[in-house]
């Protein structure tokens, strides 16, 4: 005789609420169609130029303490509430960015510009990054208009003989050159990467040619805010390191031209700039900064760490999106070498606090073993403890934490266009006195350079750059560039690639071995096609070919992820023509 | 089906056929990655002129807004802290020469002097000031006053390493106490927790400090001081008083409802050699003391107390820290005088054995061991603070005479863990939970 198990008791009451039965069903319904592939491939959304006429927005300053909690505490609890976000993370489907093109690149825009990856820069070109000018001129006379009251470095506002305006920076004393030299190689690399920042120079100046304007407003020792005197500045530059011959040496970084609006937050968009219709947590530009910053370990990316400014260029008046404060980077913490956390641990890090907690003190990282620094003008920068996927900023940042594999893969595609010597050459700019210490920083910087570029190319499958050309017997076939062999972490001999080819979303072929070849002819399965499909014109202009590739590395078991190539052929002229590609995430 | 379950299908039914048909109808990404270009084409394409601008997108599709309102309304608290700090943080963040004036006002800027919470879970909560440096480099000036729950009140002044010439050096210490809910539970090591009294306890005490420093890390001397204790009903509600119970016990308890003072004369020796303050991972703390404490104007009480603390830092590795400790103290009648029941050695708080209550068990000797391993959480080099947990195990014994008692067997174990915030100067907050026979108990300190 059948008897109920006791326990199922409460199951079957379940099942027997018609109000779940629906839920069940809605959820298993949608569940399937989620499952489904959809073979035809839909073209990418143009998204409008942002650089349209706009009223003046107006100025705003984010409250940094305010932006910490946020993103701290609320915008946390925000996130493990959000039921959608954790489903996707469940069935491996995090949302993409939502301004890519048909090859998972972006446009230039207010944004970005592309540049080395896409065109590699000269070396001229490299080491002049946005500067247009030569820079304050020590020559002459610096009229300090304004301390500086933001920040922890010590610094003022100038303008010099030319009328140009300037904030000076210094080194913290006993580590010169640390900070200054950092800013300046950031900006040059940030520059060449494509964002937009500021024209950043090192200087030398000598304390008598600076002159106090009237009225220029200081906050003292004693937090009293008030005008500052001769003595004050005399103060201020006695905590600044000098050469032997009393010149001092600074970062003068320019004046953005244009109106400063105040920094960007990493979410959401400006409500006053209308040109502003990608939510910033969603744009591959800032999600993929995520793979800079940390080969940089520039870990001071909060919202405000940054300049919104409203410009006047090429006919329009539009907001322009300013990378900044480039200080805490490197090995440099701005006013000190950094910590050992930084880059690892969140300043707060509740997470790693608990992780840490439970360990029991057993899981000793590399990064907290005390560790001598080298090179003060360095401060505390290895490859060694370096894990490009687990970096972290001094607190959560909402684009970087929306970061898909993906958006790495094209950063990474940034970091990697850095050839030696654009690093030599860039590394160079920071002027660095000790030439041990330049050659540290640069076997570091490539160090660190490889190891991104492995680590993010082996999560996606990495072929990129997918033309249609002619092979050597003038047949017409898809060629393809390997990004992990172009920038020599494996060699071609290491290679091998698989494509499988589909037609209207039929499989014809599986398992073409290319061998390490990077063209796929697809004049020869245009005759698989005919035979197969017994078709003399097989073709409509909406028909897709859909090209499936794969890379399998020497010493490797498994074969990547895969990248579909869609391509359709012109039935007037045979030509074929490459709508897009779909890497998996 | 029951009726009550019938009403809600009824009702909700119609309702999720239509949330389910148009949720449907929208097909959701979840499974699909690529774009819905029928929306966003529509959103995409309209040509920009010059006053036409594009539609903004929205960082969530339409079923993740819908399948996120559960999320959105349990998230509604989260969001209105935030809304509430954010002007106070703003005002924080603009008025930077106001937050800095304040923050002067707590310690002044080379960090001789300043103002700073502090609470212990047996004084309450209150203030500490302190000034270094006072009249002679290194000496150091605090004043601390507590107060807690059922008016207990603490108020301690210190002056400390007061250089008067050479390696000569004196201190003075005083503070005034008043504790009015004291737990006795009787004298003995096997006291029961169910023979709970209490009783009030305001001491007076004074004491000067005359020494040397024998070399960098170790000063020893004579302490003279001066203490009056009054011990009288005790205040805790549910509890019966220690001056309620029965005469005979009463009578075994010395001390009780009444006000002596106290002359102490003491040789002290102390020993820290601690390459940390904040965090020690090597070194020594030694504390060595032996006296005579003599009733005044009342020839009844009067004994001797000597007592050896030592504690070890020993480095396992990248700042794990094993902390081993023994103590010991002895207290011994003088003559045919008494030892009020306050001076007995005791075992039961968090400076003995953590999980207990202070004061629960006393008698003349006392032996105590701890073995407590320190590792970090949280490393902050440039803010020069960091964070410690710690796992401990605390085992004592007390005794009319340790050395004919002495028994493992006979050793109240308290064992627990806790996190330490510290800075270079020395610990700046703790946090303990302590697991005894008992139960468990929990300990908080900052600036103590």
């Amino acid at each position: 005789m059948f008897t109920m198990n006791q326990n199922l008791l409460p199951l079957r009451r379940l099942l027997s609420n018609n109000l779940f039965r629906y839920f069940l069903y809605f959820f298993l319904m949608n569940l399937m169609m989620g499952c489904t592939v959809n073979h035809l491939y839909k073209r990418a959304v143009v998204l409008p130029d942002d650089i349209l006429n706009i009223p003046e927005p107006k100025a705003k300053k984010i409250n940094f303490g305010h932006d910490a909690y946020n993103k701290i505490i609320t915008h946390q609890m925000d996130q493990s509430l959000d039921l959608a976000r954790q489903l996707r993370h469940v069935f491996g489907k995090p949302k993409q960015a939502l301004n890519v093109d048909d090859f998972g690149e972006v446009v230039d825009s207010s944004w970005f510009t592309n540049r080395n990856a896409r065109l590699p820069l000269s070396l001229e070109e490299i080491a002049r990054g946005p500067d247009r000018s030569q820079g304050p001129d020590p020559t002459q006379t610096w009229t300090v208009t304004q301390a500086k009251l933001e920040g922890v470095t010590p610094g003022f506002y100038i303008k010099d003989s030319r009328g140009d305006r300037y904030v000076i920076k210094f080194d913290p004393m006993g580590y010169s050159e640390l900070a200054t030299a950092a800013e300046v190689i950031c900006t040059k690399i940030f520059y060449a990467a494509g964002y937009n920042v500021p024209e950043n120079y090192i200087t030398y100046f000598h304390p008598s040619i600076l002159t106090l304007a009237k009225e220029v407003k200081f906050i003292d020792d004693k937090g009293l805010q008030r005008v500052m005197t001769e003595n004050d500045l005399e103060k201020l530059l006695q905590k600044v390191d000098r050469l032997p011959d009393g010149r001092i040496r600074a970062l003068a970084s320019k004046f953005v031209g244009g109106k400063p609006l105040g920094g960007f937050r990493y979410q959401g968009t400006r409500e006053d700039d209308p040109n502003d219709i990608v939510p910033h947590e969603h744009r591959r530009e800032l999600r993929g900064l995520y793979v800079l910053v940390a080969w940089l370990k520039h870990f001071d990316t909060k919202a405000g760490n940054n300049l919104d400014v409203y410009v006047s260029e090429k006919g329009h008046s539009f907001v322009k999106h300013y990378l900044i404060d480039f200080g805490s980077a490197l090995g440099s913490d701005a006013v000190a070498p950094q910590s050992r956390h930084k880059g690892h641990e969140f300043d707060v890090d509740t997470k790693a606090l608990f992780g840490n907690i439970l360990s029991f003190g057993l899981d000793v990282k590399l990064w907290e073993k005390p560790s001598k620094i080298q090179h003060p003008s360095i401060g505390r920068f290895n490859a060694q403890d370096f894990d490009p996927g687990d970096s972290r900023s001094n607190y959560p940042n909402p684009a970087f934490e929306n970061c898909t594999n993906l958006d790495s893969y094209w950063g990474a595609k940034l970091v990697m266009s850095f050839t030696d010597r654009q690093l030599e050459t860039i590394i160079k700019q920071g002027q660095y006195s000790d030439p041990e210490a330049e050659a540290y920083l640069l076997q570091t910087l490539k160090e660190r350079r490889d190891r991104t570029g492995r680590y993010w190319y082996s999560q996606v499958n990495p072929l990129d750059m997918f033309k249609i050309t002619q092979n050597s017997s003038g047949a017409s076939g898809l060629s393809f560039k390997d990004m992990g062999v172009e920038g020599n972490l494996w060699s071609a001999e290491q290679s091998k690639y698989l494509y499988d080819f589909a037609f209207r979303g039929e499989t014809i072929l599986v398992g073409i071995d290319l061998g390490n070849q990077t063209f796929v002819e697809l004049e020869n399965l245009a005759q698989i096609l005919e035979q197969k499909m017994m078709i003399k014109e097989p073709y409509s202009s909406g028909d897709q070919w859909e090209i499936t590739l794969r890379v399998q590395r020497q010493g490797g078991s498994k074969w990547s992820k895969w990248i579909k190539a869609y391509l359709v052929r012109n039935p007037a002229n045979s030509e074929f023509a490459l709508l897009g590609i779909h890497r998996q995430n | 089906m029951s009726p009550k379950n019938k009403k809600t299908t009824r009702l909700l039914s119609p309702l999720l056929i239509f949330l389910c048909l148009f949720i449907l109808s929208l097909q959701p990404a979840l499974g699909s990655s690529a774009q819905e270009p029928d929306e966003k084409e529509e959103k995409g394409d309209k040509k920009s002129s010059e006053t036409e601008y594009p539609e903004k997108l929205k960082s969530e599709e339409t079923w993740e807004t819908l399948i996120n309102i559960p999320g959105k309304i349990l998230f509604i608290p989260f969001w209105l802290m935030d809304k509430a700090l954010a002007p106070i943080l703003s005002w924080v963040g603009v008025a930077p020469q106001v937050t800095s004036k304040i923050a002067r006002l707590l310690v002044s800027a080379d960090g001789k002097r300043g103002l700073l919470p502090s609470t212990s879970d047996r004084t309450g909560f209150g203030l500490k000031f302190f000034q270094k440096d006072l009249i002679t480099p290194g000496s150091h000036l605090d004043l601390t006053v507590r107060a807690g729950i059922s008016w207990r009140q603490f108020c301690r002044l210190r002056l400390r390493d007061f250089r008067l010439g050479g390696p000569l050096v004196t201190e003075f210490y005083a503070h005034y106490m008043y504790l009015p809910t004291e737990r006795f539970y009787g004298i003995g090591n096997d006291s029961q927790k169910e023979n709970e009294s209490n009783f009030s306890h305001l001491q007076i005490m004074a004491e000067a400090f005359l020494g040397t420093y024998l070399g960098q890390s170790t000063k020893s001397g004579l302490v003279f001081g001066l203490a009056r204790n009054i011990i009288s009903e005790g205040k805790r509600s549910g509890v019966i008083s220690t001056t309620d119970l029965r005469p005979d016990v009463k009578e075994k308890i010395p001390g009780l409802d009444e006000k002596i003072n106290y002359l102490l004369v003491q040789f002290n020796l102390v020993h820290d050699s601690r390459n940390r303050l904040g965090n020690p991972s090597a070194g020594w703390e030694i504390d060595l003391q032996g006296g005579l404490y003599r009733g005044t104007g009342n020839a009844e009480y009067g004994f001797w107390k000597a007592s050896a603390d030592f504690r070890k830092y020993q480095h396992l590795f990248y700042d794990r820290v094993l902390v081993l400790r023994i103590a010991a103290e002895i207290t011994e009648p003088k003559e045919d005088l008494q030892i009020p029941f306050y001076y007995l050695s005791e075992l039961g708080r968090r400076e003995t054995i953590r999980g207990f209550r202070r004061g629960r068990f006393r008698d003349e000797d006392l032996i105590l061991s701890s073995l407590e391993y320190r590792y970090p959480v949280m490393i902050r080099d440039n803010f020069e603070l960091g964070v410690d947990a710690l796992l401990f195990v605390d085992a004592g014994q007390v005794a009319s005479d340790i050395f004919r008692q002495f028994s493992m067997k006979e050793f109240h174990v308290g064992f627990g863990g806790g996190l330490r915030i510290y800075s270079k100067n020395g610990r700046i907050f703790q946090i303990l939970a302590g697991k005894s026979s008992d139960g468990l108990r929990f300990y908080i300190g900052l600036y103590d």
